[in-house]
């Protein structure tokens, strides 16, 4: 497999997860602006357990992703009696606030010879644990498919589950819901901090894969990227924010075909979808469309 | 059973870094190319002490910040330069001007991999910190 191949389908693995963090918190009726957030969380924690404190990777990885849940299940509480809008400006005003907290904070241990650590603007350089431990680009992307691969299997099998279709209940109607005996301030806080730890576990991956971060990584621009991959990919299903990562990224930009014209093209796709599939390619009809086509009809005597 | 599971735990927590030959110095250079977007990057790589080193497989690849994993730069390998010992050229094609994290990834004479932050512009190319 050619270089290129390996990092675009490594990208479009650790981007599902920013994505797939949106799609949860849209289908629990919540539109975020802010799981870049979590995800620059994920990111400075696992680098800093695996480099300055010399965790094993697994063990980074898991700690990138507590902290991102950590993260999220906070500002859910905070937020739990947020509806619409205001719920969007607080997720996005947290993110900002963390984006610039990362600015400001300077954590630096010598190691080799080097200060190591994160550094305010200047970043977070020699995340070097994966290389370290061995993992070549190619091993590093299946690592990141198998996590992606076991996240999408929990997802999938939770919103089949009783508390999978209570959060889609508290979702389109958060009242009924609660006249039905959901405690739906509780499920969101639950959705907030499971969406943190999704975004958190994709930051560890990006940030031992490319060995350098810095604060501008985890700005807004990230995060309404991954909400338009929900809303491109549909609802339905979590598959949905998949299909909206390899629209853009996977056909998009590989394919060069709209040159510099892609972010246009991108704004446009999404403002149509909006228009024409307000819940995405993938929506819960097509989705129960798609489950009836492939079930085999229980014959009746 | 409990107390191995313990005891492997804390292993893996004490376990030191990989210990590593020490690195080589490595320098990047880009300027801008004829065409539109196209830079030509010069790697200059030497020993820890200084010595060139020659016969290097680097590859150059390129991500940005303001939009990670959004951009997607087809990786090049560097070919030396001649009379230059440890000089290694690549062309760099990017989408777009701005602050770019190149990644040289190094497969010989030691596996290594270095990011170098270039402010790339359609005349000239400033490095944004070296790391």
């Amino acid at each position: 497999m050619s270089d290129f191949a390996v990092g675009l389908i490594s990208n479009i693995g650790m981007i599902t997860f920013v994505a797939l963090s949106a799609y949860l918190l849209l289908v629990s009726g919540s539109i975020s602006f802010g799981q870049q957030a979590y995800f620059g969380l994920g990111a400075y924690a696992a680098g800093i357990a695996t480099t300055l404190w010399d965790w094993p990777l697994a063990l980074g990885l898991a700690f990138g992703a507590l902290t991102g849940a950590l993260g999220g299940g906070l500002v859910g509480a905070l937020t739990r009696r947020l509806h619409g809008l205001y719920f969007a400006i607080a997720t996005l005003a947290f993110a900002e606030m963390t984006r610039l907290a990362l600015d400001l904070w300077r954590y630096q241990r010598p190691i080799g010879g080097e200060l190591v650590g994160p550094d305010g603007p200047n970043g977070f350089a020699g995340i070097r644990r994966a290389f370290t431990d061995g993992w070549e680009p190619l091993s590093f992307m299946i690592l990141i498919w198998v996590l992606l691969a076991g996240t999408m299997l929990v997802l999938i099998l939770f919103e089949r589950s009783r508390s999978g279709a209570a959060l889609r209940g508290a979702g389109e109607d958060p009242v009924l819901a609660r006249a039905l005996g959901t405690d739906v301030a509780r499920l969101r806080v639950n959705t907030a901090a499971a969406a943190g730890a999704i975004a958190g576990l994709g930051g560890g991956l990006y940030a031992h894969l490319n060995t350098y971060i810095e604060p501008r990584l985890f700005d807004v621009m990230l995060g309404v990227h991954a909400l338009a991959y929900g809303i491109i990919g549909g609802l339905g299903t979590a598959f949905g924010p998949l299909i909206g990562v390899l629209i853009d990224i996977g056909i998009l930009e590989s394919s060069r075909l709209f040159q510099g014209w892609r972010m246009v093209v991108f704004g446009g796709l999404v403002a149509l979808l909006l228009i024409w599939r307000p819940r995405g390619l993938l929506d819960e009809a097509t989705v129960r469309r798609l489950r009836r086509l492939f079930t085999t009809p229980a014959r009746h005597a | 059973m409990k107390r191995w599971i313990a005891a492997i735990c804390l292993c893996l927590l004490a376990m030191p870094a990989w210990a590593q030959a020490p690195r080589h110095k490595v320098e990047l250079a880009c300027t801008p190319a004829k065409t539109a977007l196209v830079y030509q990057c010069l790697v200059h790589v030497a020993d820890p002490a200084g010595k060139p080193v020659e016969g290097a497989d680097v590859t150059l690849s390129a991500d940005m910040p303001s939009m990670p994993m959004a951009h997607n730069v087809k990786p090049v390998t560097a070919r030396p330069v001649a009379d230059k010992p440890g000089s290694y050229e690549a062309m760099l094609e990017l989408e777009m001007p701005g602050e770019w994290l190149v990644k040289l990834q190094f497969r010989a004479p030691q596996r290594d991999l270095v990011t170098r932050k270039l402010d790339f512009q359609k005349d000239k190319v400033t490095p944004v910190r070296t790391q």
